[in-house]
C-alpha cells in the first residue's frame, strides 16, 4: 500500500515539477509522508492487515511447537499440520503415532487424543473462548472480536508485522499474560503464548 | 294424621340428609385426579413395586420441553432464563438445559472424593507401571493448546478424575447438540430442555399447575427479551396425561351437554309439562349428589374417574321416574301408581344394586368408590321416586300421556318357537364370535385417546434428548440404599454389555452417582501408604521429564483420601446430586427401590436374560405396557370371577321374590342375551375387551333387569301394558341415544362403554319384549 502511494506521489511529482508546483506539492508531500507516520494512521494500518488476512483465506501449513513447561525439564516439541477453513473452522493435527487432534468449529472445541474423544462447548468456557479468539479472530480478520478480548499493540515495519495482545478478560488474565502473532503480509507466521505461571510456547508456522 | 305425620318426618329427613350431603360435598370433597386409585393395591410385590414406580419413578416425571420462534441465539437466550426460573422456583429436582449444572460446592465435593468414586480407578491404577501410564497420558494432554488451562490442576490430579467425574455426572446429552451452550434440536430451530418435578407424575393436578406455571415463565421470558414470537412444546409423561385428560373432559363436557339437550327434549315431548320433565331428573340429580358424599365421607374425596363413570352408572336412575309417571292412569294420584309399580321396581333397584356391588370387592380403591357411589346413588334414587315425587305429581294433570295412542298394546308376543330360535341364534353368534376373535384387548395403549402424531413427537424428543423411555425400567431391591447401591454396582458389568450389544443406549442409576460404602472403601485399600506411593512415583517417573518434586500436591491429596469416610445419600444433601440421587432411591416401608430407568432399550425379554440369575431375585426388569396390561387383566378376571357370585345373588333374589321359574326366566334369559348381543358387538367391531367394557356391561345389567321385571310383570289391563311398553320405549330411547353418542365420540373410553351400553340396552328392550311371558294369561281382563 505505501508503495503505490510512493509511486503515485513519485509520478505526481515529476509531472508537477514541469508545471511548476513543485514547491507547493512537496510540501504536501512531505505533510502527507508525517501523517501517515502519526499514530492516528495505525488504526488504518490495523484493518489493513485485519483486510490482508481475511482475504488470504482457507489455509493449510505445517507447524512446529515449543512448549516450554515449568512441570518439565526439557522442552516439549511438537509437529503437525494446521488448517483454517473460514469463516470458524480452524483444525490442528499433531503428527506420529496417536498424533492428538484439535478442532474449532463455531462455538464447538473437539479434542481426540488417542482412544478419548471429548467434546467441550466454548459458551460454558469463557477462558478457552477468549484464548480461541487470538488466533481464531486473527485468521478471519475480525478486528472487532479480536478488540473484543485484547488490548492491541499493532507494528508494521518494513514488511512484517507484529500483533500484541493483552487480554482483557480476567477469567483469561488469570491464565494468559499476553500473545505475539507476528507475520508478513497476509499470512501468519509465528505465534507465541505467554502465560501466568512463566511457561510459554512459540509455534511457527512454515508455508510451502 | 299419624301417617302424615310420620311422613312430613321423613321428608325433613330426606332434606336433612340431602343438605348434609351437599354440605359434604362443598366444604369437604377434594375432587381427587391420582390415577394410582385405579391401581391395585396390595397386590403381589411386584406390582406394588410397579405402582410407586409408575407413581414417581423419574420417567414419570419429566417434562420434556421445546422452545421455539426465534434464531438460535434467540433461543439459547430464551432457556437460559426460562431455565433459571425453573430452578429459582424450587419446583423441580432438575432442570436440564445444557448449561454446566454443578455449583462450586459440588464441585468440590467431587474434587475432595475423587479417589473414592471415579470408576476409571483400577486395582493396578498405584502400581509402578499404572503411574507410568498415568504420566504418559499426561505429556500427551500437555501437548493440547487447552493445556494452558488443563495443566493448572495436573501436579494435584494428573489423571484428571475431577474433570472425569464432573463430565459423568453431568447428564447424557444423547444426541442433542449444544449450541450457544444449550441443548438444541439439530436443525437448530428449537432449545431442548428436559426438567424433572418433584411431585409425582400421576399426580394431574399438581403437573397441571406446573403446566400453567411454566407458561406463566414462557410468558415472562417473551417479555424479558422482546421476542414475542417464542413458543413452548411439552411433552414427556406428565405432558401426555394432561393432554389424556383434557381430551376425555373436553369430549365429555360437550357430549355431556349434547345429551342433556336431547334427554330434555324427549322429556318434554313425551311428558309436556316442565314439572314433570324436572321430576324426571330429581332421583337422578340427588342420587348423584347422596353417591358423592358418601363416598366423599368414606375415602376422603371422590375421583375425578369415579364421579363420571358414577354418574354414568347412575343413568339407570332415570328409568325410575319415567316408570312412575309413564304408568299413571288419568286422575290417578301417583302414590297409587307408584304402589302398583313399587315390587316391580324395588326388584329392579335391588338387583342391580346386587350386581353393581361385585365393584365393593375390588382391589381397586377406584372400583370401590364406583361400586359405592353407584349403590348409594341408586339406593338415593330409588327413595326420592317412591317417597318425594308422588307428592310433587299430586295437582298436575295426571296420566296424560299424547303419544300414548300410538303405541301398540302388548308386548312382542314371540312364540315360543322364535324364542328358541332367538335364544339359539344367539348363543350360536356369540359363540362363533369367540372363535373368531380374542376376547381382551392386548394393547392398553389403544385406550389413549392422544392422537399418534402426538405420541410420536414425543417419541423423537425423548430420543432425541437420550431421555430415560417410560416404558421400562430396571428395579432393584435391597434392605437399604447401601444394599441397593452395592447390587446395582454388581448389574453394571452386565448392562455394560447390553449397551455394547445393542440392547440398550445406557442405564441411570443410584450407583453412577455415589457408589457404595463398600466400593469406596476398597478404592480407598488399593492406595499404598505414603512412604511406598512416594517410592513408586519416583520409579514411575524415572524416564519422564517432569521435574521432581511437581506431584507431591498428588501424593497428598491420594494420602488424604485414605483417610476419609466414604460419601454417602446422607452426606450429599443440599447438593444438586442429592435431588437427582432420591428420584432414583425409593424408601418403602421395608426396603428400598433402586430405579434404573433405561435409555433406548430394544428387547427387554433379551435383556431378562442377560441379567440372568439376578433377575427375579430383587432385581425386575419392567416393560410398563405389558406389565400394567396384565395388571388390568387379573383385575379383569376377578371382576369376572365376582360377576359370576353377583349373578347367583341375583338369581336366589329373583327366585324367592318372583316365586315363579317362568317368570324368573323371562327376566333373566333376556338379560344374559342382551350381555352376550353386546360383547359379540364389541368384539366383532375388532375392539377386543377391556375394563371400560365392564363396567359397561354392569350398566346393561342393571338396565335390562329393569326393563325385563317391567316386561314381565304381570298386569291387569291392556292400557297398563301399553303403558308398561311406552314407558320402556322411552327409557330405552334415551339411554341408546346418549351412549350411542358416547360411542360416536372418537374418545376410546368413552367409545368403549358407549357402544357397550348401546347396543346392550337395545338389545335388553327389544329381547326382554320379545322374550316376557305372553302376555295373553292376564289374571283379568276389566
Amino acid at each position: 500500500m505505501n508503495d503505490r502511494l510512493m509511486n503515485t506521489a513519485v509520478t505526481a511529482w515529476m509531472g508537477a515539477r514541469k508545471a511548476g508546483l513543485a514547491p507547493v506539492l512537496l510540501g504536501a508531500g512531505i505533510l502527507f509522508y508525517l501523517s501517515l507516520l502519526s499514530p492516528l494512521q495505525a488504526g488504518e494500518g490495523l484493518q489493513g492487515l485485519m483486510d490482508r488476512l481475511a482475504s488470504a483465506g482457507g489455509t493449510e501449513v505445517s507447524f512446529v511447537e515449543e512448549k516450554h513447561l515449568d512441570m518439565l525439564d526439557v522442552p516439549l516439541i511438537q509437529k503437525g499440520r494446521l488448517r483454517f477453513i473460514p469463516p470458524d473452522r480452524f483444525e490442528r493435527v499433531l503428527e506420529g503415532p496417536g498424533g492428538g487432534r484439535f478442532v474449532i468449529d463455531g462455538q464447538r472445541v473437539l479434542q481426540q487424543q488417542g482412544d478419548t474423544r471429548r467434546e467441550l462447548d466454548l459458551e460454558q468456557l469463557p477462558a478457552v473462548q477468549a484464548f480461541a479468539a487470538s488466533f481464531g479472530a486473527t485468521l478471519r480478520g475480525d478486528l472487532e472480536m479480536l478488540q473484543k478480548y485484547y488490548e492491541i499493540n499493532f507494528d508494521d515495519t518494513a514488511d512484517t508485522w507484529v500483533l500484541e495482545l493483552l487480554p482483557k478478560d480476567p477469567r483469561l488474565q488469570r491464565f494468559v499474560t499476553r500473545i505475539v502473532l507476528r507475520g508478513q503480509g497476509g499470512l501468519v507466521k509465528r505465534m507465541e503464548v505467554y502465560e501466568v505461571n512463566g511457561d510459554w510456547s512459540d509455534m511457527r508456522l512454515l508455508y510451502e | 294424621m299419624d301417617q302424615v305425620t310420620a311422613r312430613r318426618l321423613g321428608l325433613v329427613l330426606l332434606a336433612v340428609i340431602l343438605l348434609a350431603a351437599l354440605a359434604q360435598l362443598f366444604f369437604r370433597t377434594p375432587v381427587q385426579t391420582d390415577m394410582s386409585a385405579f391401581m391395585p393395591h396390595d397386590r403381589d410385590r411386584l406390582q406394588t413395586l410397579l405402582q410407586s414406580q409408575l407413581e414417581q419413578g423419574p420417567a414419570a416425571r419429566v417434562w420434556l420441553l421445546a422452545l421455539r420462534g426465534g434464531s438460535a441465539e434467540v433461543l439459547a437466550g430464551a432457556s437460559r432464563l426460562f431455565s433459571h426460573k425453573a430452578r429459582k422456583s424450587g419446583r423441580f429436582s432438575q432442570v436440564l438445559n445444557g448449561q454446566q449444572q454443578l455449583d462450586d460446592a459440588t464441585r468440590k465435593l467431587l474434587s475432595t472424593y475423587r479417589y473414592l468414586l471415579s470408576d476409571r480407578l483400577q486395582p493396578d491404577s498405584y502400581s509402578v507401571e499404572g503411574l507410568h501410564r498415568l504420566f504418559l497420558g499426561l505429556l500427551e494432554i500437555l501437548r493440547s493448546p487447552l493445556s494452558t488451562f488443563s495443566k493448572t490442576l495436573a501436579p494435584r490430579d494428573p489423571g484428571g478424575e475431577s474433570l472425569y467425574l464432573l463430565q459423568k455426572l453431568m447428564p447424557k446429552t444423547g444426541a442433542v447438540r449444544l449450541e450457544q451452550g444449550v441443548w438444541m434440536d439439530r436443525e437448530g430451530t428449537a432449545a431442548l430442555l428436559l426438567l424433572q418435578s418433584r411431585v409425582s407424575g400421576t399426580d394431574l393436578d399438581a403437573q397441571l399447575t406446573l403446566q400453567q406455571e411454566m407458561s406463566r415463565w414462557l410468558e415472562a421470558v417473551r417479555e424479558e427479551t422482546g421476542i414475542k414470537g417464542l413458543k413452548i412444546q411439552f411433552a414427556g409423561v406428565p405432558a401426555l396425561s394432561l393432554e389424556t385428560r383434557q381430551r376425555i373432559r373436553d369430549a365429555s363436557t360437550r357430549l355431556g351437554a349434547l345429551a342433556g339437550g336431547i334427554m330434555l327434549l324427549y322429556m318434554f315431548l313425551v311428558f309436556r309439562s316442565p314439572r314433570r320433565v324436572l321430576m324426571t331428573a330429581l332421583p337422578l340429580l340427588t342420587g348423584v349428589i347422596f353417591g358423592a358424599a358418601v363416598v366423599s365421607l368414606c375415602f376422603d374425596g371422590i375421583h375425578g374417574i369415579t364421579l363420571a363413570f358414577g354418574i354414568t352408572l347412575l343413568g339407570v336412575a332415570i328409568d325410575y321416574p319415567i316408570h312412575l309417571l309413564t304408568h299413571q292412569h288419568p286422575g290417578e294420584p301417583l302414590g297409587r301408581t307408584m304402589k302398583r309399580i313399587r315390587p316391580t321396581l324395588f326388584q329392579g333397584v335391588v338387583s342391580t344394586v346386587l350386581g353393581f356391588s361385585i365393584m365393593l370387592w375390588s382391589d381397586f380403591p377406584g372400583l370401590v368408590q364406583l361400586g359405592l357411589f353407584s349403590i348409594s346413588g341408586l339406593f338415593m334414587a330409588a327413595w326420592v321416586t317412591d317417597f318425594v315425587l308422588p307428592r310433587f305429581g299430586r295437582d298436575s294433570a295426571p296420566g296424560e300421556l299424547p303419544l300414548l295412542q300410538h303405541v301398540p298394546g302388548s308386548t312382542g308376543q314371540a312364540g315360543v318357537r322364535i324364542q328358541l330360535v332367538l335364544v339359539v341364534l344367539i348363543l350360536g353368534l356369540f359363540i362363533w364370535t369367540l372363535q373368531d376373535e380374542p376376547v381382551w384387548s392386548r394393547d392398553i395403549r389403544s385406550l389413549s385417546p392422544v392422537p399418534q402424531e402426538i405420541k410420536e413427537q414425543d417419541g423423537r424428543l425423548r430420543a432425541a434428548m437420550g431421555a430415560a423411555d417410560p416404558s421400562a425400567v430396571l428395579l432393584v431391591e435391597g434392605r437399604d440404599a447401601q444394599d441397593v447401591l452395592r447390587r446395582e454396582e454388581s448389574l453394571q458389568p452386565k448392562l455394560q454389555k447390553a449397551v455394547e450389544q445393542g440392547l440398550l443406549r445406557g442405564v441411570e442409576s443410584a450407583a453412577r452417582l455415589l457408589p457404595s460404602i463398600q466400593r469406596q472403601q476398597e478404592r480407598q485399600s488399593w492406595i499404598p501408604a505414603r512412604q511406598e506411593l512416594v517410592l513408586r512415583l519416583e520409579t514411575a517417573l524415572a524416564d519422564l521429564p517432569f521435574k521432581p518434586g511437581v506431584f507431591a500436591p498428588f501424593i497428598d491429596d491420594l494420602d488424604h483420601s485414605r483417610s476419609l469416610v466414604p460419601l454417602t445419600p446422607v452426606s450429599l444433601q443440599g447438593t444438586p446430586l442429592y435431588l437427582r440421587l432420591q428420584a432414583l432411591l425409593l424408601p418403602t416401608s421395608e426396603a428400598v427401590i433402586g430405579v434404573m430407568p433405561l435409555v433406548g432399550s430394544r428387547d427387554l425379554p433379551r435383556l431378562s436374560n442377560l441379567l440372568g440369575s439376578a433377575a427375579g431375585e430383587g432385581v425386575w426388569v419392567f416393560d410398563i405396557p405389558r406389565e400394567t396390561a396384565r395388571m388390568m387383566a387379573d383385575f379383569r378376571d376377578d371382576m369376572v370371577r365376582k360377576a359370576g357370585w353377583a349373578v347367583l345373588a341375583i338369581v336366589v333374589l329373583l327366585a324367592a321374590w318372583l316365586r315363579d321359574w317362568r317368570r324368573c326366566l323371562a327376566v333373566l334369559l333376556p338379560v344374559s342375551l342382551a350381555v352376550l348381543v353386546s360383547v359379540v358387538a364389541v368384539l366383532r367391531l375388532g375392539q377386543g375387551m377391556n375394563l371400560f367394557h365392564i363396567v359397561g356391561l354392569l350398566l346393561v345389567t342393571g338396565i335390562g333387569l329393569d326393563y325385563a321385571l317391567f316386561f314381565s310383570r304381570k298386569v291387569v289391563s291392556a292400557d297398563e301394558q301399553r303403558r308398561t311398553l311406552y314407558g320402556l320405549v322411552i327409557c330405552c330411547l334415551s339411554t341408546v341415544t346418549v351412549f350411542a353418542l358416547l360411542g360416536l365420540s372418537g374418545i376410546p373410553v368413552l367409545q368403549a362403554i358407549g357402544i357397550t351400553v348401546a347396543v346392550g340396552c337395545l338389545a335388553a328392550f327389544l329381547l326382554s319384549w320379545l322374550l316376557a311371558r305372553p302376555a295373553s294369561q292376564p289374571l283379568a281382563c276389566p
